[in-house]
């Protein structure tokens, strides 16, 4: 028996498609090098995410680009710990673990760890709830290019929130390409390695 | 026939008791199967309110701003269409898809599903397909956290009002919330066996 990670339906074990949405049901070994190949394009967009500014500010005088990083040093001198703390957890924090959660999740599945499908399955859902989280930083900037353009003052994204943005997505797809099914009854059989 | 249901969680197979109304994995512990009452009832009227509060959320002002007399407000769809004027493509087309068009999609499937259904129409598994696509892309929820983020960013300098859109949206990332957490798809795939 398999189940479609579609619509939870159980089809038999020799089904291609569900009975039920249509879907490909059968195990795809490609998926676990498809959310690897995912995760590395993720971690290399986290580079210039980091390193380049994700917000610019331009007055009449002067012109001033922030980082991540730097944005949150300046909400803790100002004393605005709960904000910097949003912001450190949603956007270093979570990518960081969500890189490290994913490359222990393929690094069991290729390992063919049979013992740890319930810790395999909560570590992903984990990943599954929190990764969309990581967008906050990329929506303050958005927000503030919106509400702050007059012309004393002006706030625009720098070239690192599309860098940003992306790196997310990525992550997502990396998440969403794995397939926990593949630690099944089977798994030994398969060359995943 | 009794069903046998595999576990999302740690692949153990279960089999379906009659007519149950929550039911856990032997092996895990986790929810193998909760019967909701009337459940298209449900999704239909909470999809529909979701879509009007949506409506209002994404197309009228959420807050205004002033700062040294200038004064600007924000709504979630100028603040994409500026995006886009300014040149940020890339950005604009990312917020447009999990900001304005899969919520909209979201919400509207789940709604046409439940009217399908309702009428016994064909069309149901077709906008269920949808619904189960994109449930996971839609992310008003944390532009709400983010507007807050950004406030008090903003608060030393400028005067900020709240307008009724920011209401709206509240209430929407609340129904919604409700309609992905709480209401999985599977219990509605379900529907489509009975």
């Amino acid at each position: 028996m398999i189940r479609c990670r579609f619509c939870g339906k159980t089809n038999p074990k020799e089904a291609i498609r569900c009975d039920r949405c249509g879907k490909r049901v059968d195990i795809d070994p490609s998926s676990i090098q498809r959310s690897l190949a995912f995760l590395i394009t993720a971690v290399i967009l986290y580079i210039p995410a980091n390193l380049f500014p994700i917000l610019k500010t331009s007055t009449m005088l002067n012109s001033e680009a922030s980082t991540i990083i730097s944005g949150i040093i300046d909400l803790f001198a100002k004393g605005d710990y709960p904000i910097a703390l949003i912001i450190l957890t949603a956007s270093v924090l979570i990518p960081i673990l969500k890189f490290l959660a994913l490359a222990y999740i393929i690094y069991t599945i290729r390992k063919c760890d049979k013992k740890s499908v319930v810790e395999i399955s909560t570590i992903h859902k984990i990943t599954e709830m929190t990764g969309p989280w990581s967008m906050v930083d990329l929506f303050v900037v958005i927000i503030l290019s919106a509400l702050i353009h007059f012309n004393m003052i002006k706030i625009v994204p720098g070239p690192a929130a599309a860098a940003f943005g992306l790196m997310v997505l990525f992550t997502l797809f990396s998440s969403m390409s794995v397939d926990i099914r593949i630690l099944g009854e089977d798994c030994a059989k398969r060359r995943y390695s | 026939m009794k069903k046998i249901v595999i576990c999302e969680k740690c692949l153990g197979k279960n089999l379906l008791k009659e007519s149950p109304y929550t039911q856990l994995c032997g092996r895990c512990g986790a929810v193998i199967y909760r019967k909701i009452e009337a459940l298209e009832f449900k999704t239909a009227s909470l999809s529909f309110s979701a879509l009007i509060f949506y409506a209002a959320a994404v197309s009228m002002p959420l807050l205004s701003i002033e700062i040294n007399g200038k004064s600007s407000q924000l709504s979630v769809f100028d603040s994409v269409s500026l995006l886009s004027e300014s040149g940020y493509v890339l950005i604009s087309l990312i917020a447009f898809l999990i900001l304005i068009l899969f919520p909209f999609l979201n919400s509207s499937a789940l709604f046409l599903f439940s009217l399908f259904k309702l009428s016994g129409s064909s069309k149901a598994k077709e906008a269920l397909k949808l619904y189960t696509y994109l449930r996971k892309w839609s992310m008003l929820d944390i532009f709400l956290i983010s507007a807050i983020v950004a406030l008090v960013k903003i608060s030393d300098y400028a005067f900020i009002e709240i307008d009724i859109a920011f209401g709206a949206l509240v209430v929407f990332v609340v129904i919604e919330t409700y309609l992905t957490k709480v209401i999985k798809p599977e219990y509605l795939w379900e529907l489509l066996d009975d």
